[in-house]
């Protein structure tokens, strides 16, 4: 089945919404909608649920329409699951009844609730109220909830936003977990790259109302600007972990290899982002420094902003530095030369994967 | 030698009592299906239809009276054929002033359950949505349940003042003991009739009656979570 979405709406004060998308929905897979706040991504996943209509285009699902012209299926007839930022239980109901709400009352029978419940750790908690449990306890619920009707698609909006951070941590694992055991399909809304990283199969990068690029996550992101600061960047790559020395992880990318601070954990792939201002260049290898990784890199490209200029490398893999103009000068440095890239281990954030995704 | 008044009209506090349990029980099921587009509708004639359902707050009791012993009497198409399935007439009956009653005392239940129904989150309903519930299904097991201070402070609301109305009664009903006298038509007579104790005793039942309503609603109302 493939979901087909090419809608258009606008608001009185927001932004217009023009999305293109199509969603594969046989297989499990997380699909990342990544933008900042405020570019239409809850929208999108609003009108794709049927809890809003678009002003124009359609919604098709093998092309039975969901949303075209005057045909709208309603929300209740899509199978579409959601969970809300904040959970949305409903308040008079127990953390069962909550979760057997979307399922048939044979379906609630048969055991399904019971083993949801046990699977996102609440065993003993079914006749709890929402408002006894923490937040990270609602959100598994509400999860639990999404999943029981065994949905076509589930859409998250920002699920992990209202939790602090160990709780969104640990939440991430087991969201990754429950959609592959119902092998259910899921579009994630998030404007938190690590979270995107984390979790993310396929990317699709939304700004100001359009999807603007897609791709794997460690694409997309290589080389966008991070939020904090509009010229530094990172550098996204796929890595192996190969080994364990000293707290450092020793990981491969690409050809090279690189060790990086270990997050903890047992995971044998990971995602890793280097900042650009980590990364130092040299013209020859010299005398001992305290970079742990020298990585011999050719340069792509050169691009001068003023005082500072972004150098792309490629050490078998795409790599980006930050340096003055000056020591750009200095150094002589031009597209084609041969450097040595000069990566602190600490410049390196790794994003353990659950398994290969 | 004059006979002393009875301590009270036992019989017209028991017919007020009486009228305004059928009327909380009638109004129940219809305000239940009148405040859904009332809370969630968006259709044409929307405001048309809440003037008219809110009307009989602001109109003189007795002009609602006189319309509706107009199209109750036994002339008219309503009253031949009540006469026809029924065999007796809508005035002067405990039928007709039930039918009066539910009119006059539908948006007295209608106003507090709106304002709740409107009060809850709406992402609980649209949570209800996506779990393949329809809007009569999220509307009786979501919303309502949701609303029940609003549905319990409708039904105090409306009760108190069925067993209080006297305006509609005496044009609908007239003033027969034990068929159409109601406890506040009792004490008009009393004070017609200079039996001032009885009336002060009906008076005092009626106003701490009213006191302990607006009590509890207000209490139900502090209570709302939100």
């Amino acid at each position: 089945m493939k979901l087909t979405v090419d809608v258009q709406k606008k608001f009185v004060n927001g932004p217009s919404i023009q999305a293109v998308l199509d969603l594969d929905l046989d297989h499990f897979g997380i699909t990342v909608l990544f933008g900042p706040s405020g570019c239409g991504k809850t929208t999108l996943l609003r009108l794709i649920s049927g809890l809003e209509r678009p002003d124009a285009g359609a919604i098709c699902l093998d092309g039975l329409p969901w949303s075209r012209g005057s045909e709208q299926m309603p929300a209740h007839c899509r199978r579409v699951g959601y969970v809300f930022q904040e959970g949305a239980l409903f308040p008079h109901l127990s953390v069962g009844a909550n979760i057997a709400f979307g399922m048939g009352k044979n379906a609630a029978d048969s055991g399904r609730v019971a083993e949801l419940i046990r699977r996102v750790g609440l065993t003993g908690l079914e006749q709890r109220r929402p408002g006894e449990l923490s937040g990270g306890q609602k959100q598994r619920v509400a999860l639990a909830r999404a999943l029981a009707p065994k949905p076509k698609l589930v859409l998250l909006d920002e699920p992990f936003a209202s939790l602090d951070r160990p709780a969104a941590e640990q939440l991430r694992h087991e969201l990754r977990a429950m959609l592959r055991a119902d092998g259910i399909p899921a579009l994630l809304v998030t404007h938190d790259r690590h979270e995107a990283l984390s979790l993310g199969d396929h990317m699709l990068r939304m700004e100001a109302g359009r999807i603007v690029q897609a791709g794997r996550p460690e694409d997309v992101l290589s080389g966008a600007a991070t939020e904090q600061d509009e010229l530094g960047s990172e550098s996204v790559a796929r890595a192996r972990v190969v080994g364990r020395r000293e707290g450092l992880l020793c990981l491969e990318v690409g050809s090279a290899q690189l060790f990086a601070p270990d997050p903890g954990g047992e995971f044998g792939q990971a995602r890793l982002c280097i900042r650009s201002e980590g990364v130092t260049l040299e013209r020859q290898a010299g005398g001992p420094v305290s970079s742990r990784n020298h990585l011999a890199a050719k340069i792509v490209a050169l691009e001068l902003r003023g005082a500072l200029a972004r150098v792309r490398l490629d050490c078998g893999f795409p790599l980006e530095a930050l340096v003055t103009s000056w020591a750009c000068r200095d150094l002589g440095l031009g597209v084609g030369d041969a450097v040595t890239a000069l990566v602190k281990a600490t410049a390196i954030q790794v994003v353990p994967l659950d398994e290969e995704p | 030698m004059i006979p002393a008044a009875p301590w009270m009209d036992w019989s017209a506090a028991a017919l007020s009592v009486r009228l305004a349990c059928s009327c909380v029980f009638l109004l129940a099921p219809l305000g239940i299906a009148l405040a859904w587009p009332l809370a969630y509708g968006r259709f044409r004639g929307k405001l048309l239809l809440e003037a008219v359902l809110l009307m009989p707050l602001v109109l003189p009791p007795t002009v609602l009276g006189f319309y509706l012993l107009q199209s109750f009497g036994p002339r008219s198409p309503l009253g031949k054929l009540w006469e026809v399935i029924t065999g007796g007439t809508l005035v002067f009956s405990f039928s007709g002033l039930l039918i009066a009653a539910l009119l006059i005392n539908l948006p007295f239940f209608l106003q507090p359950l709106v304002a709740s129904l409107g009060g809850v989150d709406r992402r609980l309903l649209e949570a209800a949505a996506t779990l393949g519930h329809g809007r009569i299904s999220t509307y009786l097991r979501v919303a309502l349940p949701l609303s029940w201070r609003g549905l319990l402070a409708g039904a105090i609301l409306a009760f108190a003042h069925a067993i209080g109305e006297f305006g509609v009664v005496l044009m609908v009903g007239g003033n027969l003991p034990g068929r159409t006298r109601t406890l506040s038509i009792a004490l008009f007579d009393q004070v017609q009739a200079f039996e001032l104790g009885a009336a002060h005793r009906t008076a005092l039942v009626l106003l701490s009656f009213a006191f302990l309503v607006l009590l509890s609603t207000a209490w139900l109302r502090a209570r709302e979570p939100r």
